[in-house]
């Protein structure tokens, strides 16, 4: 039996690595003193200076998580946890330095934004260099802004909201060290009603080594009103472990609908340990898209909490783990109210001896009456020197449920193959198609740029694939 | 006098036996008194007393005498090959916790050792019956069972009680190749009882084992399965009901190590809960790397009879080889209302309509028991379960 070989993605259009410039740098490692200095710094209000140091010593207090991926080599001391590039933020996308143009043009960002994308937040190393949002959405009240702005112009929605009941410090060490050493991030608001057509964008990027990004994001769906938001995220190659802790908390208000997508494609030394939650009222909806390509070890599950009756959460996700990855990815679904549904559909592909973890949690609660909920997995192996996992837990406190969990993890079968290249396709092809096939659900989900990106990666991986 | 499960004991018990024997509970003993009681998430302990060390002979073993068939009650003398046989299982990663496990090894005060020789087709289902009488009421079960090439058994295990009773086993069933084996265990201690069950399957080239487990007693009950497929060509087959009823909880584990090339597996378990009981269903489906073709399915079907019952499940699929077809499913939901409805407009109030429901789930499994009067007694037992 020949095997697939399927190439690793390219990476080099991420590895563009511009001098570290900065204006300012804290010290390696975690201390109240840098933790104090980034407020300082950022000119924050008191309360945030607070927040940031309560969070501190929670992280401290907390041990480091034992499942998982292992962390072991994840040395946070090493780290700087904040740095800024020596630019102030700019409005026009031509008063960028080049070199961080540069970048971003490489990676395409200023295209996107010609292809009619609403705004488009950038965020290069700490600090968002480059914001822009389309006047008619400012006029029918949408905010998009960075989230520094926004603790400085919108401080009541931000203290009402920022990590108090949806993601909290407390949760586990990850969130305490967001809630720390936090930095940039993007805030939307949509108001009532409000449907906003073309998606919102923000780009995250990771340029010197050694460094941690930590963006928070926190958008705000009201009533009735519909977004669409992108994050892609990426960094280049260095030798330093680098960590990415972001916090993305979501409000999706009554019959509200919020789409998130996420593209992630960090580079393979990168710690991507993110924490994502969307806190669904009645009639709610969130769609979480996720593909998970880069970093070197990953930990990523998007929690939907269903706790208006009727709300609804869909996960659809890919991850691909090529060699030296182990991304343990996957969806939490918590459903506390009636008649609140959810489904779950995550692929992986795993090759040269990458590991690739389903990992999930489903839980009904007791006032969920006639809640559904369906999860299905499916892992794709290249070759026998991979791994693909799945670990699903189901907890149901009620009896008026209809659940189902289906996971199935094999290889492209010799009959699919024979099957097409009977009817005239190459045997190249038919493995690329079955491939393709297999991640089209995702593929097909992402919007624009995004779906331009993913296609891209997927391509790169299915063109090298010989029989 | 009272003993402890504690070195004296250990002392006492091996004072008069063989080598064999005292290897085995001084290994056992050694883990048991380092490792702390666990403490459990999903199933809580709170209701479970380490029991003091009782001699246990209310073992029944009947149609042991069958040609072809060597049995030794366990307690009496531990040969050589038994501690051997043991010994090949020990090494593997099994039982519901090592706190357990090891409390079997070192205070074990009954079990059956059975084999079947070669080529020899046991026709008789040979039955062992544990159960609480009188002052009987702690089982400590060690039971080997050794099926040797080319031979054909079925072994019935069942355990009962009326009164409060604690029970904690472990079987080790050694499927060598070609050999057919057939377990079943029901288990249907009273409601203030403790379970505590450690099984191991290992199988030779072309070994199949059936189990069947028909889970229905105790206010606390923990067991693990596990099979070792480490035979070309073997294959496992377990399935189980459980009905959890009152305050019970359940915590079900299956283990399925795929080892070797075209090794087969299907894991099927089906219950039902009602008033306030508790059910985890823990699935592991592990194919290893180089276990070629093999194909490994693992299914969990409940009932939820009841708006408090809870349950969980956690049906976890391991691949590290391409090679193979692998799948698990898991689902749970209330009786089907339609149905409900149409069975009650033929006359049947809706207790018995859903013990019908039931029923029709368990069936298949309850269809397959080896006796007659066991698959009545089941059947009766369920009825009362549910309708009481």
């Amino acid at each position: 039996m020949k095997k697939t070989i399927v190439n690793d993605i390219d990476f080099s259009r991420y590895n563009i690595k511009n001098e570290v410039r900065y204006s300012y740098k804290t010290e390696k490692g975690l201390s109240k003193k840098i933790v104090e200095e980034i407020s300082e710094r950022k000119n924050e209000p008191k309360w945030m200076r607070d927040f940031r140091l309560k969070s501190l010593e929670i992280y401290e207090s907390k041990p480091m998580p034992t499942w998982g991926v292992d962390l072991s080599e994840l040395d946070i001391n090493s780290i700087v946890a904040y740095l800024s590039p020596d630019t102030k933020m700019k409005n026009s996308w031509d008063e960028v330095p080049e070199d961080i143009r540069n970048t971003f043009e490489k990676l395409g960002i200023p295209e996107a934004e010609k292809k009619a994308l609403s705004g488009v937040g950038a965020q290069y190393d700490s600090e968002v260099v480059y914001h822009s949002i389309k006047d008619n959405l400012a006029k029918q009240g949408v905010i998009f802004e960075d989230m520094d702005t926004a603790l400085k112009k919108y401080p009541d929605i931000i203290k009402e909201h920022f990590m108090t009941k949806n993601v909290t410090p407390n949760d586990h060490k990850f969130a305490a060290l967001h809630g720390a050493i936090w930095s940039g991030g993007t805030f939307v608001y949509v108001p009532e009603n409000v449907k906003v057509e073309v998606p919102l964008q923000a780009y995250f990027r990771m340029n010197a080594p050694g460094t941690g990004q930590f963006e928070h994001t926190l958008i705000i769906a009201d009533r009735g009103s519909e977004v669409r938001f992108i994050e892609g995220c990426s960094a280049p190659q260095y030798a330093v472990s680098n960590l990415h802790a972001g916090c993305v908390e979501l409000f999706v208000k009554e019959g509200a609908r919020l789409i998130y997508s996420t593209i992630e494609n960090w580079s393979k030394n990168t710690y991507n340990l993110n924490t994502k939650r969307a806190l669904v009222d009645k009639d709610g909806v969130i769609e979480w898209i996720s593909g998970s390509f880069g970093s070197h070890k990953t930990m990523l599950y998007p929690c939907s909490v269903l706790r208006g009756k009727g709300a609804k959460s869909e996960y659809t996700g890919v991850t691909f783990a090529a060699k030296g990855q182990h991304l343990d990815t996957g969806s939490k679904m918590i459903h506390l109210a009636p008649y609140t549904s959810s489904k779950v559909l995550a692929k992986s592909i795993s090759k040269d001896g990458g590991i690739t973890n389903y990992r999930g949690l489903l839980k009904i609660g007791p006032n969920a009456e006639g809640a559904k909920a369906s999860v299905q997995c499916e892992g794709l192996m290249i070759d026998e020197i991979s791994r693909s996992d799945t670990m699903p837990i189901i907890e149901v406190l009620n009896d008026n449920v209809d659940i189902g969990h289906e996971a199935k993890v094999g290889r492209i079968s010799d009959e699919q193959i024979f099957y097409l290249m009977t009817r005239g396709l190459s045997e190249d092809e038919a493995r690329s198609m079955i491939v393709r096939g297999f991640v089209e659900p995702v593929a097909k989900s992402l919007p624009l740029e995004y779906a331009v990106e993913l296609n891209r990666l997927i391509k790169l991986e299915l063109e090298g694939t010989i029989g | 006098m009272i003993k402890s499960l504690d070195y004296n004991t250990i002392q006492e018990l091996i004072k008069s036996s063989g080598s064999e024997e005292k290897e085995l509970r001084v290994k056992g003993y050694e883990v048991f008194s380092k490792v702390p009681m666990p403490m459990w998430k999903r199933v809580k302990l709170d209701d479970v007393h380490i029991p003091y060390y009782k001699e246990y002979k209310s073992a029944i073993i009947k149609n042991e005498e069958q040609d072809g068939l060597v049995t030794n009650l366990i307690t009496k003398a531990l040969m050589d090959d038994d501690l051997n046989s043991l010994n090949t299982a020990l090494k593997r990663n099994f039982g519901v916790d090592d706190k357990f496990k090891n409390m079997v090894l070192a205070f074990y005060n009954t079990g059956f050792s059975i084999r079947a020789l070669p080529n020899s087709n046991i026709k008789l289902p040979i039955a062992v019956n544990y159960a609480v009488n009188g002052d009987d009421d702690t089982i400590i079960d060690l039971n080997l069972i050794i099926a040797e090439r080319a031979s054909n058994m079925t072994v019935m295990f069942d355990y009962s009680s009326e009164k409060r009773g604690f029970h904690n086993g472990l079987t080790v069933v050694i499927a060598k190749d070609g050999s057919n084996v057939n377990i079943v265990k029901i288990q249907r201690l009273s409601d203030d009882s403790s379970n505590f069950d450690n099984n191991i399957v290992i199988t030779g080239n072309d070994a199949s084992v059936r189990w069947t487990q028909v889970d229905l007693g105790s206010r606390v009950d923990a067991y693990d399965i596990t099979a070792e497929l480490e035979g070309t060509g073997s294959s496992a087959y377990l399935n189980s009901i459980f009905l959890g009823t009152k305050n019970q909880s359940h915590d079900m584990s299956y283990k399925v190590n795929h080892i070797a090339p075209r090794t087969e597996s299907n894991v099927d378990v089906k219950g039902a809960l009602k008033d306030t009981s508790k059910a985890v269903f823990r699935g592991n489906l592990d194919m290893k790397r180089g276990a070629k073709k093999a194909k490994g399915n693992e299914s969990e079907v409940v009932l939820l009879l009841d708006k408090t019952v809870r349950s969980d499940a956690i049906p976890a699929l391991w691949c590290s080889e391409d090679d193979v077809q692998a799948n698990h499913s898991a689902s749970a939901g209330q009786i089907d209302e339609n149905k409900l409805y149409y069975m009650m407009s033929r006359g049947l109030s809706i207790d018995e309509a859903k013990l019908l429901m039931v029923e029709a789930s368990f069936n298949p499994v309850i269809d397959t028991l080896p006796s007659d009067t066991m698959r009545e007694s089941i059947r009766d037992y369920i009825g009362r379960r549910i309708s009481g």
